[in-house]
């Protein structure tokens, strides 16, 4: 009877593991690098930037990581583009956002980075509308997604902070598992990373069989009851 | 050295096994949520820190700040604070070292209030407390671990009375492993365990009070059982408001010992000591849980702000129809926003880590659903199918039915006097899957008792089924986590 408990859990793993879990962690997807101001949950609060003007959010923490600038823009009826600059002492790095987003609603834009950041180091990023008409950058003025970082138009206060995100390569979440496991034990401030590695495989290993085992065991050991 | 290893050998090999899964299970949950992303748990935290650091409780009402100046450096300097409900914000890694050094430098004594978690009895956070200090690691960051690996370590103790608790319903080793499998992997019990919040200390006290009530109610009341029933479900309402539906449930199962036992009524002390003994204790939780929530929230839970102030019968009943089924003509329209049983016993309860916005693909809860239904039906169809055997094991079924409706009941009554009040669908529902975890152990033991009863060649298949998509759920629900804050 434990043959049967057993061949039906490897059966659902396998399954799963290939139709869903596989995919889902070979597939590239952009990583944010860094988030260092949020737009809104429950309100929008825009901010409305006119041809020339320069909007800035500092301090942020950059990262070697970072290569692309995104941010959420809303043009009302022509895009306009717009041009990043991320500078931070011995580093300029910039993005050039083309005029090719749709119009009529928020949408997210990307920019690559000329250069990435050095490492980790403070720096700013900052937006200037190089198109003739004036966008809106979605931005918040909520206090739970208040951050630490500020948003100025032109070195003023903006009032609002606006959603900015700097991503790094598309990569799967399989190449990055080094990255993730480093981050996750500097986050506990105390485990070793060399023991989250341990943590990781006893859960993606370890579970399974171990779990598998007792239910194969279970059944073997007094077969089912009606 | 074999006398130190004797009590361990004596328990069952499967039971060590889904310990260890458990102590693993969660310990990797404390390491996927980046801290302070629990739910509430800025708030848990810093009132275990205060207890920690001053010897008090913080106020919910009042007092320097929520969280001290080194916790709130941590808070924002990190950027925990701030992508709680944001999924793709993500904490400022490159800063933890300076940052961590930075919040170890300043007040750690200087968050008394005003704490959303200030009404909450302390037993928990005295036990996160002594965590907090016991720390190998005096750094903040290291501390808000090792809180959440105490409470991975009650997380184990909530699996070793579920098996206990199976084994009072179940005869067949394995539907005893095939409940236990279900609460060790069950992925929000995992997450809760580790993060800092009271909810893991309930449920490891309610499946223990589950237990001993099973026991006392099938064999009988000794007095050892009756004291041990009090002190838990005193402890339970010394440990969270929503610990409060234990003390009745102790007094019931007390009450069906005695009535299985059928002792003469002439001897009218052989039923009147049980029942003191486990009340007395249950009461004095009660009453030193109250007076503690007054001392420290003045008007909430038990004042003027009770969810029992105004309550209106005929709403309620409409409120709890609707929640489970669709309004039928002639009923009120249904307080509060459209949240009911899919939010609640499937979405929340299986899966919403983090501060709920870390989720399954939608997909996932629609089979979720789908398992939920069939097992509710399943269970409805065997009970009457075994009527018989039901009506012969009435003290189990009288407790594990007074167990899921004694929570329900609660969990609904303040629900409704959250949401009493609201207008146009607005109002927090306050009732979520995490609370519905006191009952994992009889959700585990519904599973394997309904396996149980299918034909004899299907039980392993599904018995094995069952255990792959719980391995796959936690271990999906760990990932998601993972490249949710780190990835």
């Amino acid at each position: 009877m434990g043959r049967w408990a057993l061949g039906a859990a490897i059966a659902v793993l396998a399954l799963a593991t290939i139709a869903k879990i596989g995919p889902w962690v070979t597939a590239e997807r952009g990583a944010p690098a860094v988030t260092p101001s949020l737009g809104g949950l429950s309100a929008n609060n825009p901010l409305r930037v006119e041809p020339g003007h320069l909007v800035c959010v500092a301090p942020v923490p950059l990262t070697g990581q970072a290569r692309i600038v995104q941010l959420n823009v809303h043009a009302p009826r022509r895009a306009q583009p717009l041009r990043a600059s991320v500078t931070a002492p011995g580093y300029r790095g910039t993005a050039r956002i083309p005029a090719d987003y749709p119009v009529g609603y928020e949408t997210g834009v990307y920019g690559t980075l000329s250069q990435p950041p050095p490492g980790d180091v403070e720096g700013r990023v900052c937006i200037r509308n190089v198109g003739e008409r004036a966008v809106e950058l979605a931005g918040t003025q909520e206090p739970r997604s208040q951050v630490l970082a500020q948003t100025t138009l032109d070195g003023r206060p903006a009032g609002t902070s606006i959603a900015l995100s700097l991503h790094g390569e598309p990569a799967s979440a399989l190449s990055r598992v080094g990255t993730i496991v480093d981050r996750a034990a500097a986050l506990t401030g105390l485990l070793p990373v060399a023991s989250v590695w341990i943590l990781l495989v006893l859960a993606a290993i370890g579970i399974p069989v171990a779990a598998v085992w007792t239910i194969t065991r279970g059944a073997r050991e007094d077969g089912p009851v009606a | 050295m074999s006398r130190a290893a004797a009590p361990v050998r004596r328990i069952p090999l499967a039971l060590r096994i889904l310990l260890l899964v458990a102590l693993v299970h969660g310990l990797a949950w404390s390491v996927a949520t980046a801290p302070l992303e629990g739910p509430d748990e800025l708030a848990h935290a810093a009132y275990a820190q205060q207890l920690a650091e001053t010897g008090h409780a913080p106020s919910r009402n009042g007092g320097d700040g929520t969280a001290s100046a080194a916790m709130g450096m941590l808070w924002m300097g990190l950027n925990l604070g701030p992508i709680i409900g944001h999924p793709e914000g993500r904490p400022f890694w490159s800063r933890v070292g300076p940052v961590s050094r930075e919040a170890d430098r300043q007040p750690m004594d200087n968050g008394s209030g005003p704490n959303p978690a200030g009404n909450y009895p302390p037993l928990y956070y005295a036990y996160a407390a002594a965590a907090y200090r016991l720390s190998p690691d005096t750094g903040l960051l290291a501390r808000l671990w090792v809180m959440r690996f105490a409470g991975v370590l009650l997380f184990v103790a909530a699996v070793g009375f579920a098996w206990l608790v199976a084994a009072e319903l179940l005869r067949a080793t394995w539907q005893r492993v095939l409940a236990t499998a279900v609460v060790a992997l069950q992925p929000k019990l995992g997450f809760m365990a580790g993060v800092i919040n009271p909810d893991i200390m309930l449920v490891a006290i309610g499946t223990a009070t589950l237990w001993v009530g099973l026991r006392t109610g099938q064999r009988g009341v000794t007095l050892r059982r009756a004291i041990a029933l009090g002190v838990l479900a005193g402890a339970a309402a010394f440990c969270h408001p929503r610990g409060l539906f234990l003390p009745p449930f102790a007094v019931l199962a007390v009450i069906v010992g005695l009535i299985r036992m059928r002792p003469p009524l002439r001897t009218w002390r052989t039923w009147v000591t049980p029942v003191v003994v486990c009340g007395v204790p249950a009461l004095i939780g009660v009453v030193a849980a109250v007076a503690w929530t007054r001392a420290h929230a003045a008007g909430a839970a038990f004042g003027t702000g009770s969810p029992v102030a105004g309550f209106n019968l005929r709403q309620f009943l409409s409120y709890v129809w609707q929640f489970y089924l669709p309004g039928v003509d002639g009923m009120a329209p249904k307080v509060g926003p459209a949240y009911g049983y899919r939010q609640v016993f499937v979405e929340s309860y299986f899966g919403s880590f983090a501060s709920l916005e870390t989720n399954y693909p939608l997909w996932v809860y629609g089979w979720l659903q789908v398992g939920v239904g069939l097992l509710g039906i399943a269970t409805f169809a065997v009970a009457v199918r075994r009527t018989g055997v039901l009506v012969t094991r009435w003290p189990a079924v009288v407790l594990g039915a007074a167990f899921c409706l004694a929570l329900m009941a609660l969990l609904h009554v303040v629900s409704y006097g959250s949401l009493r009040g609201s207008t146009g669908g607005g109002g927090d529902p306050v009732i979520t899957g995490r609370y519905l975890l006191p009952m994992v152990s009889l959700f585990g033991c519904a599973t394997a008792w309904v396996t149980g009863a299918l034909p004899r060649r299907l039980q392993p298949l599904v018995a094995g089924a069952v255990v792959g998509a719980f391995v796959l759920l936690a271990i999906s629900g760990l990932g998601i986590t993972a490249v949710r804050f780190d990835g």
